[in-house]
């Protein structure tokens, strides 16, 4: 070759370099899509994972939550709301019990503080809508739903088909579906036979697998400010994140911030603590359990006393006077990123 | 060219607004619409616009949709920039 043609090689070479200087060019394993799924943003970060496999796996997956959301959406034209309506009067799929059969076991292991039985007081306090607006409910009406103790208890199979006691019982499953889709991933994954993944599904993450010689590495927002980190954490293989905070969907109203996580014992929109998160180690129902598992928490008055009720050590909560409370257990995982004397960290 | 290299910075998380001297930041995971004197801003999965500007030639609006870090949309008439930034520490993923 000649030196010019070489030089001409080079030339091309380097400038082929330089287009392809991106974000997976300098971080060459990594493969990372977001996607908008019924207004939750769903972003999966793949670790030498073939392109066309992790393009199917996310594939499959969003095909199933959009099915998902087709049966359980809880304002649009579903199944489900002509339940709660009471426009039809049983639910006869197998899959769709079965799904509403693990909600009522997740009911009874955090005491009803994750109760998929108030969709009736979430609509009541208007968070049923894409765009919220600032709305006081009315009084007499959360009474009556409160009084008639709304649970999945109140649903009877009959003839293979789910039939409500209580009229005031409607089903709303926003509070696990989105942990429930991680379990969803997980198992496409293990189908496809993908070993590395962060799955995080509006806020919820999975941790499948790990990169190389690291674990997956994530970051919790600030409560107060949704610009701000709050803490880091390492996820060991299998494990999950979740977070109930009151800073997502709200209105205020005389200066008190009401937000669509409602406290199933007394059918209030507010509460004393801003957020609680919680970490769960690699088991069965994991992604499940990082969604419910912080309700309990979030809605606690008595930390102590619902850390032992649930058995359950790895969490943290955040109030509305910038106090921490925090389990021995959780303090060893996780590292402050917070900017110094923001907040009072205590043990519980 | 400008175009291409744009479109393979990796994407921000937070939006950064200077308006009439003064700084907010918002998070880029969420839905929300902003409204800044007679300007108005949308955020909608992880991307931020101008979707509305009362200023003559409408360049704010125009720009449409930005996501990927330090691109930016300006309005001189209104006093306003805005710019995708991105948490500063390295990490994964963000919990919420």
């Amino acid at each position: 070759m000649l030196p010019r043609q070489l030089f001409k090689t080079f030339f091309n070479l380097l400038i082929i370099c330089l287009l392809l200087l991106n974000s997976s060019c300098t971080k060459p394993n990594f493969y990372e899509k977001k996607f908008l799924v019924y207004g939750t943003i769903l972003e999966f970060k793949f670790f030498e994972t073939p392109k066309n496999i992790a393009d199917e796996a996310m594939e499959n997956i969003i095909a199933q939550l959009n099915e998902l959301n087709s049966i359980f959406h809880p304002w649009q034209n579903t199944v489900i709301k002509k339940f709660n309506n009471n426009q039809i009067a049983n639910i006869c799929d197998d899959r769709q019990i079965q799904i509403i059969y693990r909600a009522s076991h997740y009911e009874k292991v955090t005491n009803g503080f994750f109760n998929p039985a108030i969709g009736a007081l979430i609509e009541a306090w208007g968070f049923h809508t894409d765009e919220i607006v600032e709305k006081t409910p009315d009084d007499a009406l959360i009474d009556k739903i409160i009084t008639s103790r709304p649970s999945l208890k109140q649903l009877n199979l009959n003839k293979g088909c789910l039939e409500k006691v209580n009229h005031f019982l409607q089903i709303d499953l926003g509070g696990m579906i989105k942990g429930y889709a991680l379990d969803l991933a997980k198992d496409e994954y293990q189908k496809l036979n993908i070993k590395n993944v962060l799955t995080n599904f509006g806020g919820n993450i999975y941790a499948h697998g790990q990169p190389e010689n690291r674990f997956w590495e994530v970051a919790i927002q600030d409560p107060y400010d949704q610009t701000q980190l709050l803490a880091k954490l390492k996820l060991p293989p299998g494990s999950a994140i979740g977070t109930s905070g009151n800073y997502e969907k709200y209105f205020m109203h005389n200066g008190k911030r009401y937000s669509h996580l409602i406290n199933p014992t007394n059918g209030s929109a507010f509460s004393n603590q801003s957020s609680a998160t919680v970490f769960i180690s690699p088991q069965d129902e994991v992604g499940v359990k990082s969604d419910v598992f912080s309700k309990p928490f979030y809605f606690s008055s008595d930390l102590k006393q619902t850390q032992l009720d649930m058995n359950f050590n790895n969490f943290f909560v955040t109030d509305l006077n910038r106090n921490i409370y925090i389990t021995e257990s959780m303090l060893e995982k996780i590292e402050w990123i917070f900017e110094e004397g923001k907040y009072f960290v205590q043990g519980i | 060219m400008s175009m291409t290299i744009y479109l393979n910075l990796p994407s921000g998380d937070i939006l950064k607004i200077d308006y009439q001297n003064q700084t907010i930041k918002y998070s880029l995971n969420q839905n929300r619409k902003i409204k800044l004197g007679d300007l108005d801003v949308e955020i909608k999965m992880s991307k931020a616009r101008v979707s509305h500007s009362n200023c003559k030639n409408q360049y704010c609006v125009m720009q449409g949709w930005i996501s990927h870090i330090n691109q930016s949309i300006l309005c001189v008439p209104n006093l306003f920039k805005m710019t995708i930034t991105q948490n500063t520490d390295e990490h994964d993923s963000t919990n919420y």
